[in-house]
């Protein structure tokens, strides 16, 4: 991973988070990859369970700090995703709300990428 | 004021990096930040000097914050310190887990500063009192008769011979993480020395302290068939947090514990000490529809009925100090 010339701040990030900012662009892309990745893993029928838990992780991650670096809506995305597929793979069912979780994590892909 | 020393353990390197500018921000500046509960554990094997407080994430792989607090909790210079645990919405469920493993408090993410400048106001209060109850301890030590400046009769005390309890704000704090459901699971119960201001100003602080600790013995013994946690609330006032069904029957509960302390009356009497008067109250519980003040007041309900005492007709007046 390279690190990317030092981004610009959204606004009311204060400057003392930059560093934060930086990184958390920084791994987006990792992150882009490995979600991507995780996804076509599931579409291709191999077993899900570790799949989803692992993009729920990464949501998690996602979700965690994105709002505070100022993008809220990557932050709400990530969020509801984790929950869903958490609440799936609780109830034995991972894959019952697959088509629509797998449409939000497009959406948020695509969002992520403009951070990049 | 002293600067808080605190650990921060999380996984993502840009949440830590986060929390660590928002600490700095609100005057926090001795923080420590690692990414596991591995690294972790090392850091606070080689530390030379004590953690005031810890950030635990609940969510990591391998070791994860509930197991971390536990380990924490089980290292004999840490059972007191204040161990804030950090979650998202989506694993809030694991909060009670956290709880039972000894965590004093939480907060959520995404970080709200508000919200953390709170918690960390709670840490600094219980690091506080931690210290104030160490003060006490080496003066328990020494068995020295210095003044009780420190000790308050109305405030919440850290009953430092009864270990096993909590601290009456953490008990606060844990009830209002529990949702309609598994709170109305639970009950409190409250019992009131009548007498203890008469033992506080016979005896000095240690000795006050031990009173005190005596009382949660005998209590705890008359309610040893369920768990429970219990808190000092200051005033000769205890609380317990227990099952519903467990404090059913208050007054068989009161009798246990009436005759737990008549058998130490002979060793009061040695000591020139009151014969605890206990009084316990009715379990007080939130019904399914509580609101979240209800919810905060169960604790000082369970006290008030305590004080005024099961017996009919017989209306209790607090002896204060």
């Amino acid at each position: 991973m390279a690190l990317n010339a030092v981004s610009k701040l959204p606004p009311g990030v204060p400057e003392v988070l930059r560093a934060a900012h930086d990184v958390f662009v920084n791994v987006s892309t990792d992150r882009i990859l490995r979600i991507e990745t995780l996804t076509q893993a599931v579409h291709n029928g191999q077993d899900s369970v570790p799949a989803l838990t692992e993009i729920a992780q990464i949501a998690h991650k996602i979700a965690g700090v994105a709002g505070t670096l100022g993008y809220p809506d990557i932050g709400n995305q990530s969020r509801a995703i984790e929950q869903r597929l958490k609440a799936d793979i609780a109830a034995g069912a991972p894959l019952r709300n697959w088509n629509s979780i797998s449409a939000e994590i497009e959406a948020l892909l695509d969002d992520m990428e403009e951070l990049i | 004021m002293k600067d808080l020393r605190i650990l921060a353990v999380d996984d993502d390197r840009a949440f830590q990096m986060v929390l660590q500018g928002t600490l700095a921000q609100l005057g926090y500046n001795n923080v420590t930040s690692v990414p596991s509960a591995a690294a972790a554990l090392k850091v606070i094997r080689n530390s030379p000097e004590l953690f005031d407080g810890f950030l635990l994430d609940i969510e990591m792989p391998e070791v994860d914050g509930v197991e971390l607090c536990r380990r924490i909790r089980g290292m004999s210079v840490y059972r007191k310190t204040p161990i804030i645990m950090v979650t998202s919405l989506a694993d809030k469920q694991y909060v009670d887990g956290a709880f039972a493993a000894g965590a004093t408090d939480y907060f959520t993410k995404p970080l709200d500063e508000i919200e953390l400048r709170a918690r960390l106001q709670v840490m600094r209060q219980l690091v506080d009192e931690r210290q104030r109850a160490m003060d006490l301890l080496d003066e328990l030590k020494s068995w020295s008769d210095l003044p009780k400046s420190k000790v308050k009769f109305d405030t919440p005390l850290s009953v430092i011979s009864a270990n096993w309890m909590v601290e009456y704000l953490a008990m606060q704090n844990h009830l209002l993480t529990l949702s309609r459901l598994q709170l109305f699971g639970h009950a409190a119960i409250g019992f009131s020395v009548t007498n203890a201001s008469e033992a506080f100003r016979t005896t000095d602080h240690v000795g006050y302290i031990d009173y005190l600790a005596n009382v949660a013995t005998v209590i705890a013994e008359a309610l040893k068939t369920s768990p429970f946690s219990m808190a000092h609330a200051g005033q000769g006032d205890f609380v317990v947090l227990t099952n519903r069904t467990a404090v059913s029957d208050p007054k068989s509960i009161q009798s246990a514990v009436r005759d737990g302390i008549a058998s130490y009356e002979k060793l009061y009497a040695s000591l020139g000490l009151p014969v605890p008067v206990i009084q316990t109250g009715r379990p007080v519980s939130a019904s399914i529809f509580s609101q979240r003040s209800e919810v905060s007041s169960l604790l000082d309900r369970a006290r008030m009925s305590a004080q005024i005492g099961l017996e009919e007709g017989y209306s209790s007046q607090k002896q204060w100090n």
